[in-house]
């Protein structure tokens, strides 16, 4: 079967959603994301020798999203907060020089967009094909899910700020958070308040 | 340059006028202490100064003996005059100045001249004032004549200079060459930086990207400078604590207690090390980079596969239902024809394509089983429903022309991530019991490793004891020296950590710095700044790889100068142990040569003369490297150099030297036996020595109490 086109390329819904930025409410980049990344700051800041145990900003909207996704809750913005983004495109996210003693994990973002389409279930796809749907418009849709499970994850991780402003300095603080997440069914006896109920 | 001869002339105990002539390789002047050997070689210096180092005039310089002579209103001369070889021509350099005794008996200065006379042919070009210093310099330059004249042997150490190392580099590696090139292409980068950023600026569809990214650049090279110059901060720091520690371990170096401990140490730390090295805790960074975040990815796996399952069916299901309506519309379009025409509406298919080809090949219909002869009307009506048929054959392969329900493919583009996606469920399923084995590794590398700690810190504890045992000391000094080499210690160890820890902050900085980078470069190329960002790309590259060649430069002229020392080690210590010669770059821009064992261990306490020989090998290298780079030479003067060394390992030196193609002058009290209170040559040691000789000393008869009886006198052997 012949594949037909109305532009001189064809781009997937994968690529056009990975050339996006999404948004997030812009009072994190200093509750958040310059407190646990290399996120840019002033430098009469830099002075400040805790270690980030993240990279780049990016970095921290990624824990932010699996924690929404795997905490099945989404949050939008809210009214009166202004937003932004971090100027980097989803398609650059993952992409670490590996010489550096991080590894690459440019495969992850295609994992972000298979969830955001399972869990994006009002997008018409048959509207799509037909044609009577922009791919723009559908890319905006899986934003759309994106920014509200990021926006719920960053406010998990602020709350647990609050609450420990250490936390986030052990090593496994996120590995647990997700291990929380991901596992409580088969261990029961872990429950935690902080632990959003399942997904029905 | 080569030295011909130098005469002295009323300097000090030398009355008169005094010379000596210099053979191309070594030559050798013997005295014993207070002969004049440091009065010659003091001389040289003021001769050879002309930075103002040293008083121009002096009363000092003049000789006393001289002195006592003159009359008064008589005059007389001080000079240092050398004779040398130098771009081919005999050039002839002199300081000179007149004094004169008053009746009164003071001594007055006059007359003070710096003079050049260049010997071109049968003529003889006289040079004064300022141009003497600039030739003369030109000839032998300033900071050259530093590694030219060593006093005694604790000056060998040319590394005690902070500034040696970098004067080395610079003036004999290729190193400066690269600087006019480096410096165009800095230059460079920021014109085609700048002529990008202008044209991103107004380029209104990315310039908000760009703006950003620029602002990231800007502030993570910034934060780069920062920490590195803290690093640098934190290495002195480490190299300070590291020095004093050193240095107390130097004097114990042969005591055997320390030595096991180190060895112990040594062994407790490798292990630990060796450990430590399969640790993989950073859990935050394994999320990302081993997309352990996928441990809960199995549900949401099987959600989208039902979700696409579910569109997939809706889309065939529609696609059927829309082939049969098309299907449908066209067969009732082909019927209307055919009743149309008034004939029997059977199928067009029925009967099929091969039965009705057999029934025209038989001429009967096999529908109603009639005759149909060739050329009949039954035989012309069978004919045509077969065209018929073939032709509603042409028209389902032009289905393709058809208006289609579905024009994109974005279903099939869910679908085939599905099929890649179920590639990798097996990764999926069993990341959870993966990461639990590792963090259960970790956990369990940690206990051993806490055991190593244990060990390692009872071993630090006896050699800082060690270490803090000095003769004679009461158990209050004791302690405070202990407290002292803790302090030190942990001092030392801080700041290591620090490096460690700025280190990583440094590289994940320039991690990023290169991602912002990459994505700034992408975003330019799509622009109309895109020529600019291409031409900033390759000036980039061209940088990169000037800098680096100009390390690597540096690099291997440090390599080079370390195998020139050792090639010269190697000679002056033939049979001897000698150990290998490192020359090791310290983070203050500065150097040190040490001596490292067979086994890599550094051997802080060598003799005196091995280390001599060590620093001694070293100057031989530079001297080497200096005539290969500037196509000349330069002598190397020692003043008694070998103090420290045993007869035979001073025969066995001066035999090296004296072989080595390389003009060198010495000056020595060795050699001279002493007889019946009276010193007299070792001819049978001088002789096999290949040298000039000459023997300097006091003429007698003298008052050792009155220094205006003190003239020294030079013969040659």
């Amino acid at each position: 079967m012949n594949k037909i086109y109305t532009k001189d390329i064809f781009e997937s819904i994968y690529e056009i959603w990975s050339r996006k930025n999404p948004s997030y409410e812009k009072h994190y980049d200093n509750d958040i994301i310059k407190v646990l990344s290399d996120f840019s700051k002033g430098t009469n800041e830099t002075s400040d020798a805790k270690g980030k145990i993240l990279g780049a900003g990016y970095e921290v909207l990624i824990m932010a999203y699996f924690i929404g996704l795997y905490s099945n809750k989404k949050k939008p913005f809210g009214e009166f907060n202004d937003i932004k983004d971090l100027g980097q495109r989803i398609e650059f996210w993952g992409n670490i020089d590996s010489k550096k003693g991080r590894k690459a994990y440019p495969r992850l973002r295609e994992y972000i967009f298979i969830s955001l389409v399972a869990k994006t279930p009002d997008i018409n796809w048959i509207e799509l094909d037909k044609g009577n749907l922009t791919p723009n418009e559908v890319a905006n849709l899986l934003m759309d899910t994106m920014e509200q499970y990021i926006n719920y994850g960053l406010s998990f991780i602020l709350e647990k700020m609050k609450d420990d402003e250490g936390y986030f300095y052990r090593k496994d603080s996120f590995l647990d958070i997700f291990k929380g997440l991901t596992r409580k069914k088969t261990s029961p006896s872990t429950a935690d308040d902080d632990i959003p109920d399942s997904l029905d | 340059m080569i030295i011909k001869n130098i005469t002295i002339e009323n300097f000090r105990s030398y009355y008169g006028s005094n010379s000596i002539d210099f053979g191309e390789k070594l030559t050798l002047v013997i005295g014993a202490n207070g002969d004049g050997k440091t009065t010659f070689f003091e001389a040289l210096e003021w001769l050879f100064d002309t930075v103002g180092a040293l008083p121009i005039t002096d009363t000092k310089y003049i000789s006393k003996k001289k002195i006592s002579e003159l009359l008064p209103n008589e005059s007389a001369y001080v000079k240092a005059i050398m004779t040398y070889i130098s771009d081919g021509s005999e050039r002839i350099v002199q300081k000179s100045f007149k004094f004169a005794i008053s009746l009164s008996g003071e001594i007055s200065i006059s007359n003070y001249s710096h003079q050049l006379y260049i010997q071109n042919g049968v003529e003889k070009e006289v040079i004064e004032g300022e141009r003497v210093k600039k030739i003369f310099d030109a000839d032998f330059a300033a900071p050259i004549r530093k590694y030219c004249l060593f006093k005694g042997e604790e000056e060998l150490n040319i590394f005690n200079k902070k500034e040696a190392m970098s004067f080395l580099v610079e003036t004999f590696s290729q190193i400066r060459d690269f600087d006019p090139y480096v410096h165009f292409m800095q230059e460079s980068k920021k014109w085609a930086e700048t002529a990008t950023d202008n044209a991103m600026k107004s380029d209104r569809k990315n310039s908000r990207e760009a703006e950003t990214l620029r602002a990231h650049i800007k502030s993570e090279e910034q934060k780069i400078g920062e920490l590195e110059s803290e690093r640098r901060n934190k290495d002195r720091e480490a190299t300070n604590f590291k020095k004093l520690l050193e240095d107390i371990e130097k004097n114990k170096d042969s005591s055997a207690l320390l030595n096991s401990t180190n060895e112990r140490l040594r062994s407790l730390i490798e292990e630990r090390n060796n450990l430590g090295s399969h640790i993989k805790e950073n859990y935050t960074f394994r999320l990302l980079d081993e997309m352990w975040i996928l441990m809960g990815f199995s549900p949401i796996a099987e959600e989208y596969k039902k979700l696409v399952a579910h569109i997939d069916k809706e889309q065939r299901r529609q696609q059927s239902q829309y082939d049969q309506e098309l299907g449908a519309k066209k067969l009732a379009e082909q019927l209307q024809r055919e009743i149309d025409l008034g004939q029997i509406p059977l199928a067009l298919n029925i009967p099929d394509e091969n039965t009705m080809r057999e029934m025209l090949d038989d001429e009967i219909c096999k529908v109603c089983g009639r005759e149909a002869k060739k050329g009949s009307e039954a035989y012309n009506y069978m004919k045509m429903r077969l065209n018929n048929f073939l032709d509603s054959q042409k028209v389902a392969e032009q289905k393709e022309e058809e208006p289609r329900l579905f024009k994109y493919e974005f279903i099939r583009e869910l679908s085939n991530r599905y099929s890649v996606l179920l590639n990798n469920m097996n990764f999926i399923q069993k990341l959870n019991s993966f990461i639990d084995g590792a963090i259960a590794t970790n956990i369990d590398i940690h206990r051993k490793i806490d055991r190593i700690n244990n060990n390692i810190l009872e071993e630090e504890d006896r050699k800082k004891k060690i270490l803090a045992q000095t003769d004679g000391l009461t158990e209050d000094q004791l302690l405070s020296e202990y407290e002292n080499i803790s302090r030190w210690w942990s001092g030392r160890n801080d700041a290591e950590k620090s490096i460690e820890h700025l280190q990583i902050q440094i590289d994940s900085h320039k991690n990023l710095l290169s991602g912002y980078r990459e994505q700034y470069s992408k975003i330019s190329k799509e622009s109309s700044a895109a020529m600019y960002e291409r031409s900033s790309e390759a000036i980039r590259k061209i940088l990169n790889a000037f800098t680096g060649a100009k390390q690597k430069n540096k690099q291997d002229f440090l390599l080079q100068l370390e195998k020139e020392a050792n090639f010269y080690l190697e000679l002056l210590n033939k049979s001897d142990f000698r150990g290998y010669a490192r020359i090791e770059e310290l983070p203050d821009n500065s150097a040190q040569i040490v001596l490292i064992d067979n086994d890599g261990t550094r051997i802080y306490n060598p003799n005196t003369a091995l280390k001599t020989t060590m620093y001694m090998s070293l100057l031989f290298a530079i001297s080497k490297l200096t005539s290969i780079k500037h196509e000349n030479d330069f002598p190397l003067i020692f003043d008694a150099p070998t103090s420290s060394f045993t007869t035979s390992k001073e025969r066995d030196f001066f035999n090296v030297i004296g072989n080595i193609q390389k003009q060198t002058i010495i000056f020595s009290k060795s050699f001279l036996i002493e007889d019946n209170g009276t010193l007299t040559l070792d001819d049978v040691r001088l002789r096999d020595i290949n040298a000039k000789k000459y023997r300097i000393k006091k003429k007698e008869p003298f008052n050792e109490k009155e220094l205006s009886t003190i003239h020294t006198i030079i013969e040659s052997i």
